[in-house]
């Protein structure tokens, strides 16, 4: 081993430092150290004149160690490692002391001991430095393709960026049709665009994108490898209709006599056993329901068969799995509507004239189950007085509803309020009983104003006990702060704007991808103000409203943010791999298995090799790529054949040591 | 020198610098009230059975008043004990403030300084001295004859068996400032 | 089935008729009462006044049905929320139970929780059964429609574990359809009958009482039937009483305990279900039903 020539730098970072901890003192400690050649203190060791003054050193003093006592290393780790690579040292041989978060910012009322201790942290880091190998961070090749989960807005958005820089795009949709809850919209806010009409174009583009592959119908079923190299099992759930051959006519839909609630309706509708969600479907290509398919539940029937004239009807179709490399996955799966059911003091589900806001979407959008007339459920006559209540189930600390705000709630009851004003006339009261109204975001507070302009009334209060007369009225009590009233509100039609939970499968998913879930159950973002479209597994990214509540406008600048790292993920070809992982002395290990039931990331594997012709072991390997260097292998093996490169045994150990003589 | 305009009917109600909010009290207390929590709704006043009736009484008003650090008036007034412990409130508030819970709470620390309702004095002597809140009563029927629980043949009223040792426990429990108030 | 009786403090010094239907009704329908020796107030009342004392109470009553080695049975709702309160409260902190068992242990008296807590309510749908209540009925009230009224304690908080629904209840309804009479839902139905009122807000109490009382008239019930002895001291007793406070229109509602209607039904006599006792007309009505019957 080479001998060790330390240098040691000490950084005041203005007052941070310097304001509790004597960096004088300490530098002068620290070139008294075995091994430390040059040892200064310097006021902003970052900036560019600190990193010449470490460079200069490096060449004119022969080092090639470097320990900077400063900041945390997530603050400047990377910097200085880029300082010494410039200078020609490899950059791994940089050991950090963090006298700031660790040291004079906690201590800071006692600057004596903050200045003991930062002497004891250097003496530490030096200790390490004088151990410390060379490492070469490793090339790994990264597959030019993305697999985006989810064919909402979020989706599609992703999926649209993506294609045009010409990388390959497999976007998964496990409904027959891709568009998501946008679909389902009539209008959206604040602008009042159909939102039919502006979502699918986009839909188009998909389905005509040499660059995008749309499997609809479609699940993910298991996900393996690594950042790059994503190896995903995809099944194609059976249509019992050949997509190759279906022309989209839709004769069978006219013939076939089964009926089936229309989910695309909420089940306010109905559709045939054969069936697409909406007219505007993509791709357009029918699919049988086979529980409610006269064929499949009785044997008889097959009437769409008969009239199809493509041929296209297969009854005897399996569903097959496809196999895909990717290099990203872009999670884009959306979310679910809050059942109101759960909150039985509403009486949804008791009462007919009370529906959930998405099923006033339905009644409103003309290839509705209503083809766009709003009435009530229970005499099918437009309704004269219409009530919103907000908030139903979101902000709840019951058990029954979600803790956060669904964020779209406020502005979505304003914009069916004016849509209510608009159909109905302007004899029609509407009244909205809200807790806050929310309308934040761009051009939301105008449309707000527009909306109190046309004379929807406003109550800050919130009801609970809703009752029904015998006509279908309903009727509840609430007050109102804002005149401090009681009021007795007579409702024909009763709307509650619903909050919005993970989507169906998000447990599934989150184990398949192995990303964790927040505490309200949506997919966790990296970090929620910097990075929140990438999560802990690198190479996968969120999308849209499976990372939370949010609206379509920030779920497509969401979508975007995913689809941009994706992209730079990808665009070189290759990925880097920090070489901070564990390494397997084959000699000691017995094939034992702990390490493999540690690893949260499936980063190592007890495998078969042949060190010898004659002899066939198991030896634990562990995949660079994939390790996160977290070091529970490490702990687990029993014979210490596991030690993390950067972090060894004997550097800790000597580590320890230095703290405790110090 | 305080200058400003001369106060009018409706004064402002000054908040000093240092607010003693109650919150901390009441949240210490053994039931789950939280009134920190609450968030405006008006759910519970909405729901409210003695509100309709007794205008003064809003227990979204009360709970905002005690997080403000205005209470020291409320726990001196009869405005808390105007409850109908109806229980709606505690079952549809959204964020478990309880206003119900709130004001047994603030109830709890009033009759430690000795604002009580006379009817719970009373049923507080009752108690200790046969174990139940209310003495024995004659029943009387429309046509104005009158029983007893002997002349009901029902059995002898329930009661702990030792007294004296049942009201010296209760003391212990908290009923002794109670009393000794009562007294003074 | 055994169950330990608790009668509380109002059942016993006043609301004697409630307790006499429900000595002569439970057994004959397969459930024994054994009453507790040394019971006192569950302390509700005077849980505003000092909660240490509330559960000290509670606690110390569960802990004589423990002795006993039955389950408990309080007939007023508001001694069985408070003793469901109790029992999760001192299941979740041990530092107050070890306080209260102290103070316990100076009866001689030690809580453990293992006395299951049942309602009136309860008891008669889930452990009877409306099919044997249908069966053991002799005298079925035919052509009168029934307004039930649940109270809230029955109800509410559905935190703890309480016999019906908090918004949508049905057990009661299908009680009285067990004995025979009709009854349909309503919109007051889970108003309140305001009797904690009593020591605050005389005047405030009169109006919500009578306000439900004409509430249910004006639907068109003949009579209300409840299982809560402060409704009934509120709705019966105090009928007389609220009409004059109001002073508005003037309303007569016959107001009957379920267990009245029950025994009656099962063939007890009137006085045996202490239907003397009731200041509302009550036998007015069930002459009518027997009128009914005969032709």
């Amino acid at each position: 081993m080479v001998e060790p020539r330390i240098g040691v730098y000490v950084c005041h970072c203005g007052l941070n430092i310097a304001g509790s901890v004597d960096v004088k003192e300490v530098a002068e400690h620290a070139s008294h150290l075995p091994g430390v050649v040059v040892a200064r203190e310097y006021r902003y060791v970052c900036s560019d004149p600190g990193q010449q003054m470490i460079r200069e050193d490096i060449d004119g003093e022969q080092l090639n160690r470097v320990v900077v006592a400063a900041c945390s290393p997530r603050m400047h780790e990377f910097t200085f490692r880029k300082t010494l690579q410039e200078a020609g040292l490899n950059p791994y041989l940089l050991e950090m002391a963090n006298i700031r978060e660790h040291c004079s910012w906690p201590h800071e009322k006692e600057p004596d001991l903050a200045t003991e201790k930062a002497k004891a942290l250097v003496t530490m880091a030096v200790a390490k430095a004088r151990l410390v190998e060379p490492l070469q961070a490793k090339s790994v090749p990264v597959e030019k393709s993305t697999l985006v989960i989810g064919g909402g807005i979020a989706g599609i958005s992703a999926s649209l960026k993506l294609a045009g820089q010409g990388f390959k795009v497999y976007l998964v949709e496990r409904e027959p049709s891709i568009g998501g809850h946008m679909a389902q919209l009539d209008k959206t806010f604040p602008t009042l665009d159909c939102s039919a009409c502006i979502l699918t174009p986009m839909m188009v583009d998909v389905s005509h994108n040499p660059d995008i592959e749309l499997l609809a119908y479609s699940e993910v079923k298991g996900v393996d490898g690594y950042v790059g190299n994503f190896k995903v099992t995809v099944r194609r759930k059976p249509r019992y209709v050949d997509e190759e051959k279906c022309t989209g006519c839709g004769t069978c839909a006219t013939k076939c006599p089964a009926k089936a609630p229309n989910e695309f309706d909420l089940g306010s509708g109905t559709r045939k056993a054969i069936y697409v969600p909406f007219p505007q479907s993509v791709p357009l290509k029918y699919t049988i329901d086979p529980e409610h398919c006269l064929y499949f539940e009785k044997g008889i029937c097959k009437v769409c068969e008969k009239f199809c004239e493509a041929g296209a009807i297969d009854f005897a179709q399996q569903p097959t799995d496809v196999e895909l490399s990717v290099g990203t996955i872009i999670v884009a799966t959306g979310f679910d509507l809050f059942d109101p059911t759960l909150l039985r003091e509403y009486g949804y589900g008791r009462f007919k004239n009370v529906i959930a806001a998405m099923e006033l979407e339905r009644m409103s959008d003309a290839s509705g189950p209503t083809h766009g007339k709003i009435q009530r459920r229970s005499d099918g006559e437009p309704p004269r007085n219409v009530a919103f209540i907000l908030c139903v189930g979101s902000r709840e600390e019951r058990k029954e509803g979600t803790e956060y705000c669904c964020r779209i709630g406020c502005t979505a009851a304003l914009k069916e309020a004016f849509m209510l004003k608009n159909k109905l006339g302007d004899d029609v009261q509407v009244f909205i009983c809200y807790t806050d109204l929310r309308a934040f975001g761009k051009g939301q507070e105008e449309f707000y104003r527009k909306v109190r302009d046309l004379g929807v009334r406003f109550i800050h209060g919130k009801p609970t006990e809703i009752h029904q007369e015998a006509d279908g009225t309903l009727i509840f009590d609430v007050f109102d702060t804002a005149t401090n009233m009681f009021l007795e509100v007579e409702a024909d039609l009763l709307v509650l704007m619903t909050g919005l939970v993970p989507s169906r499968g998000t447990e599934e998913l989150s184990r398949m991808l192995k990303i964790p879930l927040g505490q309200d159950g949506f997919f966790m973002e990296l970090h929620p103000k910097l990075r929140p479209a990438q999560t802990a597994i690198d190479g996968v990214h969120l999308a849209g409203t499976a990372q939370g509540p949010k609206d379509i406008t920030d779920s497509v600048s969401h979508a975007g943010n995913a689809a941009a790292a994706a992209a730079a993920l990808m665009a070189s070809g290759e990925q880097t791999v920090e070489p901070i992982v564990a390494s397997v002395n084959p000699d000691l290990c017995r094939g034992c298995g702990r390490c493999e039931e540690i690893c949260e990331y499936g980063a190592i594997q007890v495998q078969e090799v042949q060190p010898f012709r004659w002899a066939r072991v198991l030896a634990a390997n562990v995949n660079e790529a994939v390790c996160r260097g977290c070091g529970a292998c490490a702990v687990a093996c029993p014979t210490g054949a596991i030690s993390m490169k950067h972090y060894t045994d004997r550097q800790i150990q000597a580590m320890i040591k230095a703290a405790v003589e110090a | 020198m305080r200058t400003g305009l001369s106060p009018g009917v409706s004064p402002p109600v000054r908040t000093s610098k240092s607010l003693p909010t109650l919150v901390a009290e009441l949240e210490s207390m053994i039931g789950s009230q939280k009134p920190g929590y609450c968030y405006q709704c008006a759910k519970c006043t909405s729901s409210c059975t003695a509100s309709r009736y007794i205008p003064e009484f809003r227990p979204h008003e009360i709970v905002s008043t005690v997080r403000l650090g205005l209470a020291r008036q409320l726990l001196e007034s009869d405005l808390i004990w105007m409850c109908a412990g109806c229980q709606k409130c505690v079952e549809c508030c959204p964020q478990g403030v309880s206003p119900y819970e709130v004001l047994v709470a603030m109830r709890n620390i009033a009759s430690e300084i000795g604002f009580i309702p006379e009817g719970y004095v009373r049923m507080t002597g009752t108690l200790l001295e046969k174990g139940l809140v209310q003495p024995e009563q004659t029943a009387a029927t429309r046509n104005l004859e009158f029983f007893d629980r002997e002349s009901l043949k029902l059995p002898a009223l329930p009661a702990p068996s030792d007294m004296k040792r049942f009201s010296s426990i209760l003391r212990e429990a908290g009923f002794d400032k109670i009393v000794r108030r009562r007294r003074s | 089935m055994k169950l330990a009786l608790f009668l509380g403090c109002t059942i016993p010094t006043e609301q004697y008729a409630f307790e006499i239907s429900v000595r002569e009704t439970l057994p004959k329908l397969g459930v024994k009462l054994v009453d507790m020796k040394g019971a006192s107030c569950c302390g509700c009342p005077l849980r505003s006044v000092n909660e240490t004392a509330w559960l000290y109470l509670s606690a110390r009553n569960l802990a004589l049905a423990e002795e006993m080695k039955l389950d408990v049975l309080p007939l007023c709702n508001l001694c069985e929320l408070s003793f469901q309160e109790v029992t999760k409260l001192l299941a979740s902190r041990p530092d107050l139970k070890e306080r209260i068992n102290s103070l316990l242990e100076k009866e001689g008296l030690h809580y453990r929780g293992e006395s299951q807590v049942k309602s009136l309510m309860g008891v008669l749908y889930d452990d009877v059964g409306l099919e044997r209540i249908a069966q053991s009925v002799k005298r079925p009230l035919n052509g009168i429609k029934i307004a039930a009224h649940y109270g809230c304690h029955t109800l509410m908080p559905s935190e703890y574990e309480r016999p019906d629904d908090p918004w949508n209840p049905h057990k009661l309804e299908d009680l009285i359809r067990a004995v025979g009479a009709e009854t349909e839902d309503y919109r007051e139905k889970l108003a309140c009958c305001g009797a904690l009122l009593v020591a605050s807000a005389e005047d405030a109490l009169a109006h919500v009482a009578w306000s439900k009382l004409k509430a249910v008239g004006d639907r068109g019930f003949d009579a209300m039937a409840l299982v809560c002895p402060f409704c009934h001291k509120m709705f019966d007793a105090r009928q007389e009483a609220f009409n004059l406070v109001v002073g508005r229109e003037h309303v007569t509602l016959p107001v009957f305990y379920y267990v009245q209607l029950l025994g009656w039904a099962m063939g007890i006599s009137e006085k045996g279900v202490g239907l003397n006792l009731n200041m509302s007309p009550t036998r007015t009505l069930l002459r009518k039903v027997r009128r009914r019957r005969k032709s």
